[in-house]
């Protein structure tokens, strides 16, 4: 009787229509070994495709052959799966914060840009000033926008301020708005001397 | 329905380090293996043991094995190349003293004087087949159709159960009891 019930679960489980908690107790018990290789026999003669020697050792052979070989150990995929999004977010979250940190960083300096609306900007500062083309492209823009300020030449760093606070404001932007095109030069500079 | 084939829950086990599930892989696939190789090496004797080698090369590469196609049309392909890789080694071979007359026969495609199997094992196939066939025939109609609508027809329990119009759990137990009385029929030869 129990040897019936577990011949219907291995003919359920060669039909995949089991689940696979009996293979466990079909490694195990030789019988069953044997009930699941002559219930593949059926199968493999009813398609006709049994070979003209049928050699009934033949696993037990790759078996002998098989112990001499290193047990097969392979890492789990779906970990490494799932892994792959976290790994993603924290890169995205560094990026984030970085961009973050490096905006509130250009916000500390003397000028301030109102975000997604500069069309033009005047500058004016100090005695010896010099004028600069700025050049912006907008995505939602074909034309170029010029803004155009007066700075002091001798503050260096006031351009790189600018400089910085571009790149900055283009990488807080691309986050899912318009962006300025990042192949596009997007600063030039004419000094004209006063 | 079982969530994950069988061939996948042992492979896994495999992976897993558990050599003696791929001893029921091996049991599953043999017949089939050898039929195929057969069709490439001539001689019997040398398609078992290419048979063999094919398993073995399968079991080292599975680690490689991800699952995007079925096990046996992957385990197909190690066995196609195998045996191609096999004949090719004869080829190689340069015409000395160490070949026998069968395997002259392979590399020179004499068809007619290839062995093609010993009568012992034509004898089996033979009565292995009448056996089954005769067993299958003589099955109640209900439990010879499920059987057939399974093994030749690949039919789930669930489209078995809708062309018989029964409940997929008779269906289960149809293709249980008709397998276990082809089994019946099958064990004397089997055991002889």
């Amino acid at each position: 009787m129990v040897n019936a019930m577990n011949n219907e679960k291995i003919s359920a489980l060669m039909d995949d229509e089991i689940d696979g908690q009996v293979i466990k107790q079909l490694q195990s018990d030789d019988e069953l070994k044997s009930t699941w290789s002559r219930y593949h026999l059926i199968g493999d003669c009813l398609r006709d495709s049994l070979p003209e020697a049928i050699d009934l050792d033949l696993a037990n052979k790759v078996r002998l052959r098989l112990q001499d070989e290193a047990v097969v150990i392979t890492p789990d995929f779906s970990r490494k799966a799932f892994l792959k999004p976290v790994v993603g977010f924290a890169i995205a979250a560094s990026v984030a914060t970085v961009a973050v940190f490096g905006i509130k960083q250009s916000n500390q300096s003397d000028f301030s840009l109102a975000t997604g609306q500069v069309a033009a900007v005047k500058m004016t500062n100090k005695s010896t000033t010099a004028q600069h083309n700025v050049n912006f492209e907008f995505d939602n823009s074909p034309q170029y926008r010029t803004a155009t300020f007066q700075t002091d030449t001798s503050d260096l760093t006031e351009n790189h301020r600018m400089s910085g606070y571009l790149i900055n404001h283009n990488e807080y932007r691309k986050n899912g708005m318009s962006a300025i095109r990042p192949y596009v030069r997007i600063v030039t500079i004419e000094s004209q001397e006063k | 329905m079982a969530k994950k084939t069988t061939d996948k829950e042992l492979i896994e086990r495999v992976k897993n380090g558990d050599k003696t599930a791929y001893d029921l892989l091996v049991i599953k696939y043999q017949q089939r293996i050898v039929n195929l190789v057969s069709r490439f090496v001539r001689n019997q004797s040398d398609a078992l043991d290419v048979t063999q080698e094919a398993f073995i090369k399968a079991y080292q590469a599975l680690p490689k094995f991800r699952g995007d196609s079925a096990f046996y049309t992957w385990l197909y392909r190690i066995a196609v190349n195998t045996a191609k890789n096999y004949l090719a080694s004869q080829a190689r071979k340069p015409i000395g003293s160490d070949y026998d007359v069968s395997e002259i026969e392979q590399i020179a495609g004499g068809d007619a004087l290839i062995e093609q199997a010993t009568p012992e094992n034509m004898l089996m196939k033979d009565e292995l087949q009448a056996t089954v066939l005769k067993a299958i025939k003589n099955l109640p109609d209900d439990l010879r159709s499920a059987i057939e609508l399974r093994e030749v027809e690949g039919l789930s329990y669930e489209e078995i159960a809708e062309v018989m119009e029964c409940p997929i759990g008779t269906v289960r137990s149809r293709i249980f009891r008709a397998r276990e009385a082809v089994d019946n029929a099958m064990l004397p030869l089997i055991k002889n």
